[in-house]
């Protein structure tokens, strides 16, 4: 079965660094600059959140380094 | 030979006709990064990217595990658009599914998306298969 993502929370965080469950039901901390993420993470200390970038919506993805 | 398998994540992408969001698949891992006896704190996602030649990942990443970035092997890549970004290269852990692979990472201070490439994360596998319509990444040792 596909993996779901609560698309009205993520729609919110385009172009920035997020700090979500797995699941992509919850955001916990989100950032434009990663490191002030990562700051935030470390505080808010959830070990089995993951870090991600979530990309704009409206375009397509050609990662290679924007 | 074990095999790894791994279903595509979701990213959302807007219909250009309909203008709704829908959800587009693509090939992300969770990984850790490990250096010396560090390791990153909270799982990456990072894109498994058959058109990246090394493993290209943003320099906060790095810093987080007291790496001196520019004290790295100095690189220049090219983008997809043309642009000529400098990355420094590192010896580190990726850490996937339990297993660690001793590789090089290239850090850059503009770069985005954490991408796993051919030279330092799929030459470290047999065969890396992307089953498209199974929505599924397969990694053979």
């Amino acid at each position: 079965m596909d993996k779901q993502i609560n698309e009205e929370l993520f729609i919110q965080y385009q172009n920035k660094w997020v700090l979500a469950d797995r699941d992509y039901s919850k955001i916990y901390a989100a950032s434009s600059n990663l490191e002030v993420l990562q700051k935030k993470a470390k505080k808010i200390k959830e070990s089995d959140a993951v870090i991600m970038y979530i990309p704009a919506v409206n375009s397509s993805l050609s990662p290679c380094l924007y | 030979m074990p095999l790894l398998k791994f279903s595509f994540e979701p990213d959302l992408y807007l219909d250009p006709i309909t203008k709704k969001p829908q959800v587009n698949y693509r090939p992300y891992v969770f990984i850790s990064l490990k250096y010396k006896k560090k390791v990153s704190p909270n799982k990456i996602r990072a894109l498994v990217d058959s058109g990246a030649d090394y493993n290209t990942f943003p320099s906060s990443f790095a810093k987080e595990l007291g790496i001196d970035v520019t004290n790295g092997i100095k690189h220049m890549t090219t983008g997809i658009g043309g642009q000529v970004l400098t990355v420094y290269g590192h010896r580190l852990g990726i850490v996937l599914d339990n297993k660690e692979i001793n590789t090089y990472i290239f850090f850059g201070k503009h770069v985005t998306i954490p991408l796993l490439g051919r030279d330092g994360f799929f030459n470290y596998f047999n065969k890396v298969s992307f089953k498209i319509k199974e929505k599924r990444l397969e990694l053979k040792h």
